[in-house]
């Protein structure tokens, strides 16, 4: 049984149980989308390399009825993108030798060298081809909204 | 004949008689009613609210609130707006300069040796919550701390959390600013990075007090900062440690 907790103002906590009934997931669903829409942080709890903790969830799948977290640490997101700079960097480096050695090969056959050497080349090229990249952005995860514990909390006045 | 109540019984026995306990009742329907998840704030006499301005009707809330304040306890400001605010080192007091509704500059010191009038409003404020209310966010509070921390809660009113991503410090208080404590720039010692002040939905001016009871402010607080703690710092006003709105 999932449970989440929405701090209220008046009336103390409200705590909404989310069982397997489907009725149950249909409500949830729509009061889950609502928070999310006006603004509400969710805390979902769950477990990180068997530690538990809480992640703020970005979205809710209501089809499969399951909170949509960032699996990604804000906090070392410079270091993420820093990283992937450098490796860009690296493969930039890398295709400019290439490009290099094949010019120079190109450079070879048009001195005259044998249609073997020449196949030996184009299948090297094709080995080594554009270097595939990765994709970017946050790599989301879900956690199943009746199995889990979750907090919410309104959007802020300040203070 | 009847046993004696204890302080705690007769104390929540006169809970329904409560001054504001039938408002707080007809607004906390009327939520429901609106699909307000959080509830609506309570408005209060001569305790003017902030609520956050995608809130419904979050300007006529925070009207209800100033009627007697401002308007009609002092009709020389009546019109008046505030030019500009800052913080002078030499009278260790905030500066307010106001232009009233005549066109005439002046101006206004508000003292920043200490917090007591801060302390002073937050009494009045307390009526907005229920004792109830409060009960149950301890008891959530509790299922979200280990045992040491909810003692300390208990008999001090704060505990401390650190965070494993920033491993920064963090000091929860009730009816005060979370402190944030990092370490020196050469690392022997530490050091008061701010006072984070938040309050979800609303909080009443001049005061610690939030429309929500005391121990859901600290839920909110301790959840942002495990949950999104770039969002926690984001969300919250930022205070240095030597201002009266830290709290120290």
């Amino acid at each position: 049984m999932g449970e989440l907790n929405i701090l209220n103002v008046a009336g103390g906590d409200n705590a909404i149980l989310i069982g397997d009934d489907p009725q149950d997931k249909i409500r949830a669903g729509r009061i889950i989308r609502d928070m999310l829409r006006r603004g509400y942080a969710l805390l979902v709890e769950v477990e990180r390399d068997g530690v538990k903790a809480f992640e703020r969830a970005v979205d809710f799948d209501e089809k499969r009825c399951r909170y949509v977290i960032a699996d990604f640490d804000p906090m070392n997101a410079r270091e993420h993108d820093l990283d992937e700079q450098a490796a860009e960097l690296r493969r930039v480096q890398e295709m400019s030798e290439q490009l290099a050695t094949e010019a120079a090969k190109v450079q070879e056959l048009k001195d005259g060298q044998s249609k073997t050497s020449e196949a030996d080349t184009a299948t090297d090229t094709a080995a080594t081809g554009e270097p595939v990249r990765k994709r970017r952005g946050r790599p989301r995860r879900t956690v199943e909204a009746s199995g889990a514990r979750a907090v919410a909390v309104g959007r802020s006045a300040g203070g | 004949m009847a046993p004696a109540q204890s302080p705690w019984d007769a104390a929540l026995a006169a809970e329904p008689e409560h001054g504001y306990a039938g408002l707080r009742h007809g607004l906390d329907l009327i939520a429901k009613r609106d699909s307000e998840w959080a509830g609506i704030p309570m408005p209060m006499d001569n305790n003017p609210m902030v609520i956050d301005r995608k809130f419904p009707n979050a300007e006529k809330l925070m009207e209800i609130g100033l009627a007697k304040t401002e308007r009609e306890e002092d009709p020389e400001f009546d019109g008046a707006t505030v030019r500009n605010r800052f913080w002078s080192w030499n009278r260790r007091s905030d500066v307010s300069v106001i232009q009233l509704a005549n066109g005439r500059i002046t101006y206004g010191i508000t003292p920043g040796v200490h917090h007591f009038r801060l302390d002073f409003d937050t009494l009045r404020a307390s009526d907005a919550w229920g004792l109830a209310t409060e009960a149950r966010a301890m008891n959530l509070l509790a299922t979200l701390v280990n045992g040491r921390q909810f003692r300390q809660y208990l008999l001090t009113g704060m505990f401390i959390e650190s965070s494993a991503k920033s491993k920064l410090s963090y000091i929860f208080r009730r009816l005060k600013p979370t402190v944030a404590i990092g370490k020196t720039a050469i690392g022997d010692g530490t050091r008061i990075l701010a006072c984070l002040c938040l309050h979800p939905i609303a909080y009443y001016s001049g005061t610690w007090a939030g429309a929500m009871c005391p121990t859901d402010d600290v839920i909110a607080h301790l959840m942002l900062m495990r949950g999104d703690e770039p969002m926690f710092w984001r969300r919250a006003n930022q205070h240095p440690a030597y201002r009266p709105e830290a709290g120290l």
